[in-house]
């Protein structure tokens, strides 16, 4: 292939093995860049009384590690091999939605730029800690200009989450190979198919208490700095908080469980179990966070409930690793270099779990809270558990992405001196239990001296350790020698195919059958190239690169905007020209049907959805997600109205008739996009264009209605300054935008249906958005019943 | 065969007809539901604590479970459904009850 046809490929890929590379590499790079932050902050602390990071330096230096290496670096690498194993491992070609994926991709890697480019911001880079706890995250206390690249970088985040997170869903559940049960899946299919329904139902959390934070920094409001704003923003950054270090842990818990059973030659033990077991650790996990909140005084029923389930929830974890170790007994033990990994995972895994039992009794928690314990925990857990597995996992995977083997020696060596420099690094905090976090130094008297310099030197052999993976897989890729397709003998179907895969990863369909995954040819014949893959058109798309790009550009000029920094607003201006432009030309590509990839769904199992069409599942899906983002803002409403009986009720601040009216509006907007749903469905076209208009009328009636009444609001002399009207506000705000990009798509709709009649899968799409326009009907009487009555 | 195709397709039909009524329907009920609403909150009956709460998750529900198809749905979906509003209001009741008691 030549140069430009290569950069081509990288940059406009929508192939799901490309991908997960791309996801990979990124990972990687972002492990380099926090992995660095981590040895600066490490050098200051080594020694007492040090003077090589200032206090603002290090406080920028362990928030901005936090932060890349949770979101940037651990889920990344885990969905770099959930992209490029999960199709692959289930019989699919490819994911349900390519395009979107390279859009979660391009997302992900622009927001983490946004972040990065904090530093270059006059005030420096966000450093209000990974947990950004108010009022610390406010204006007032942090006025470097950085922390907003921070905000946005972590939105775009969340909305390259929500894609991927929508996509894996319908993926797992729609395209497993016909034959292919749920409970047969390999268990790193079953770890991230919990992961991704956490994301699904945890990271809207964190995105309503980020854009109500956007209020606060930029449009003057005072949502946490209010008195009670810190006990806000817990709830809404712990309701995601607890469920996000499950989803970092479980891909790589699960891979490693995998890895267990291949080089132990033996079927995992209780199976059925272990899925079990991660399900009631991610439902459990949405009622434990309060463990975070012991020392802010609330209620003390409420925290004798949390701390209940806390404990509770270790019997799951407990359960999952009796089970790994018992189905080591007895087999034939291999100690490769993912092996080891594996194993080093669960060791350092029961470490951890069992310091955060400790952590789960609040007297014992307000003792070790906030201090060097608590870091040796979630790092135990963190890292120890996820990453060795997932660095297990790049061993364990290297030879199928490449057909070539690594060199087993230096593997090994890797797994030894990084193991020792972990254990360096962390096992001494638990003896710091009285050195708080978040310092940046410390007296000699202390003592704390000589632990800390043990943990620095621990760190440096620890990250060093890993210039030998980098160096012994570089060198492999091209000089390793060739290997067929299965080295391990493993059983998961990523194992029969070529290495590298190719292209489709099966050339023909794939059906499983007792167990066995069978390719079935159309004719019986060897088939050529790609003649009997279902894909049709084009497969390179630019849009997902410029549609992450556009907002990347616009919120970089945004932030310098604020900043006062020069060329803002041409980056701003080019940013919004980009995205424009991008919208456009995907939804151009979609008129003339021009990027087609489905496999047919008769030889697909689809339990529980057989008779659901895979855009209207990932629109429930990203609506689930979506319910919990409102809720979070509604939510944030009433707390304040309870918690400040200052605040006046939506009786007195709005107009009831206006509300009253636009929520009616909406309401029928729904009704005439639900009937031009069934109009596509009926073949009837008249009553799909009559739906279209009627509803597309309605919906923006509802725009100007409800924008009159915020006039009338804000001209009765109420500001954002009271945080029940910024809290409202904000909820208004974000379901306007929401109804106003329905509207985009039903404008195209009403468009193509019009031009082109129901072509391709033009009536599902209707369905799908009336899905949505019902959604937002709903919405709307919610905001109704609290923001206006309440 | 081909006949039985037909069947499906009568069946089908008569199914999206039957939705459409049922939403239409919908319309007015949920309409009388926010009018409702409106008025018990203007006569002061309706004002605030649990049934306002009831009152108001009871007509977003209705609004969903006709709007968004999932009264037409396949268990799925419905299963589905109910955890979301089960996670919904555990972060309401976690926002309401996980308050501080003391200043
Ligand atoms: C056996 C299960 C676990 C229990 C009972 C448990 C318990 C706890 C508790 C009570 C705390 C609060 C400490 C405090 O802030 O005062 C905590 C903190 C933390 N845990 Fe765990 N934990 C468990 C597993 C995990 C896992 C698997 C991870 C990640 C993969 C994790 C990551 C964290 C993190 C990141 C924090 C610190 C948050 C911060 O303040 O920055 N924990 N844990
Ligand atoms: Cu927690």
């Amino acid at each position: 292939m030549s140069s430009t046809l290569q950069i081509k490929r990288w940059l406009f890929t929508t192939n799901h093995k490309d991908v997960g590379i791309l996801y990979l590499v990124t990972s990687l790079y972002f492990f380099i860049i926090g992995g660095t932050l981590a040895l600066l902050f490490r050098i200051q602390l080594s020694v007492p009384e040090n003077d090589f990071l200032d206090a603002a330096k290090f406080n920028q230096a362990i928030t901005n590690h936090g932060l890349i290496m949770v979101f940037w670096f651990i889920s990344p690498l885990a969905f770099a091999f959930a992209n490029y194993f999960v199709p692959i491992q289930i019989g699919a070609k490819d994911m349900a939605f390519p395009r979107l994926n390279a859009l979660s991709y391009w997302l992900l890697l622009f927001g983490g730029l946004l972040v990065i480019a904090g530093f270059f911001m006059p005030g420096g880079a966000a450093d209000f800690g990974w947990t950004a706890y108010a009022p610390l995250n406010t204006e007032t206390y942090t006025p470097n200009f950085g922390a907003n690249l921070t905000a946005f970088g972590l939105l775009m985040l969340i909305a390259s989450v929500t894609v991927g997170t929508v996509n894996f869903l319908v993926t797992i559940f729609q395209l497993r190979a016909k034959g292919y049960k749920m409970l047969g899946l390999p268990m790193f299919v079953w770890g991230i198919f919990f992961t991704v329904l956490m994301m699904l139902w945890a990271f809207p959390s964190l995105q309503a208490g980020l854009i109500l934070l956007a209020a606060d920094r930029i449009l003057g409001a005072t949502i946490f700095e209010a008195p009670k704003g810190a006990i806000l923003w817990d709830h809404l950054f712990w309701f995601f908080g607890h469920p996000e270090v499950y989803i970092v842990l479980f891909p790589g818990l699960a891979l490693a469980l995998d890895m267990i059973s291949v080089f132990s030659r033996r079927p995992l033990l209780g199976r059925k179990v272990i899925i079990a077991a991660f399900g009631a650790a991610a439902a459990l996990s949405f009622g434990v966070y309060a463990h975070h909140m012991f020392m802010t005084g609330i209620n003390l029923q409420y925290l004798k409930f949390h701390m209940f389930t806390t404990e509770l929830i270790s019997v799951p974890f407990g359960v999952i690793t009796i089970l790994a170790i018992l189905s080591m007994i007895g087999g034939a033990i291999k100690l490769t270099t993912p092996m080891l990994f594996a194993l080093g995972s669960i060791a350092v895994f029961i470490i951890g779990g069992f310091s955060g039992v400790f952590n789960s009794n609040p007297v014992l928690d307000i003792a070790n809270r906030g201090s060097y314990w608590v870091v040796a925990h979630f790092h135990y857990v963190m890292v120890g558990a996820a990453l060795f597995a997932l660095f297990g996992g790049l061993y364990y995977w290297f030879p199928k992405m490449t057909g070539r083997m690594y060199n087993e020696t230096l593997g090994k060596i890797h797994f030894i001196v990084s193991f020792i420099g972990f254990n360096l690094l962390y096992f001494p905090m638990f003896f710091l239990i009285d050195m708080p976090r978040r310092i940046y130094t410390y007296p000699e008297w202390t003592g704390w001296g000589p632990l800390n310099f043990i943990a620095t030197v621990g760190g440096f052999i620890f990250g060093l350790s890993h210039l030998i993976m980098f160096a012994n897989l570089l060198y492999s890729m091209k000089h390793g020698p060739r290997v067929d397709k299965n080295p391990w003998g493993a059983w998961s179907y990523e194992w029969v195919i070529e290495s590298p895969p190719p292209e489709y990863n099966f050339e023909g369909i794939p059906v499983v059958q007792g167990n066995r995954l069978m390719v079935l040819m159309a004719d019986g014949a060897k088939p050529a190239a790609h003649a009997h893959n279902s894909h049709e058109g084009e497969h390179l798309s630019p849009w997902p690169l410029l549609i992450s790009l556009g907002p990347f550009l616009f919120l970089l000029g945004l932030g310098m905007w604020i900043a006062q920094a020069k060329f803002a607003l041409p980056l701003m201006v080019a940013g919004a020209i980009i995205s424009a432009y991008a919208v456009y030309g995907w939804f151009r590509d979609d008129f003339y049907e021009r990027f087609k990839l489905e496999e047919p769904p008769e030889y697909k199992e689809r339990w529980p959805f057989e008779s659901i069409h895979r855009v209207k599942l990932g629109m429930y899906f990203f609506l689930f997600g979506d319910a919990v983002f409102f809720a979070g803002l509604i939510g944030a409403y009433i707390f304040v109205r309870l918690e400040a009986p200052t605040t006046l009720p939506g009786l007195v601040t709005h107009n009831i008739l206006l509300g009253l009216i636009g929520a009616l509006l909406m309401l029928w907007s729904a009704v005439f996009m639900y009937a031009a749903a069934r109009g596509a469905k009926l073949g009837d076209r008249t009553l799909t264009l009559a739906g279209l208009a009627l509803s597309i009328v309605l919906g923006i009636a509802y725009l100007v209605v409800t924008g009159l009444d915020w006039l009338g609001t804000f001209s009765a002399g109420f500001t954002l300054a009271d945080p029940a009207i910024a809290t409202s506000a904000v909820t208004a705000l974000s379901h306007a935008l929401h109804l106003a990009a329905g509207l985009l798509v039903a404008v195209y709709l009403l468009l193509k249906v019009w031009v082109r009649g129901f072509t391709g899968h033009v009536p599902d799409t209707i369905d799908s958005l009336a899905v949505y326009w019902g959604f937002l009907a709903a919405v709307t009487a919610a905001i109704f019943g609290v923001t206006y009555i309440f | 065969m081909a006949g039985g195709e037909e069947r499906i397709d009568v069946v089908a039909r008569l199914r999206e007809r039957r939705k459409l009524l049922w939403a239409v329907a919908s319309g007015f009920i949920a309409s009388g539901l926010l009018v409702a609403l409106a008025i018990g909150a203007v006569t002061g009956s309706l004002t605030g604590g649990l049934p306002l709460a009831i009152a108001v998750a009871a007509v977003t529900l209705y609004i969903a479970a006709i709007f968004m198809d999932i009264v037409w749905e396949g268990w799925g979906v419905q299963l589905f459904t109910v955890i979301t509003v089960i996670i919904v209001s555990l972060l309401f009741l976690n926002m309401i009850f996980g308050r501080q008691v003391m200043p």
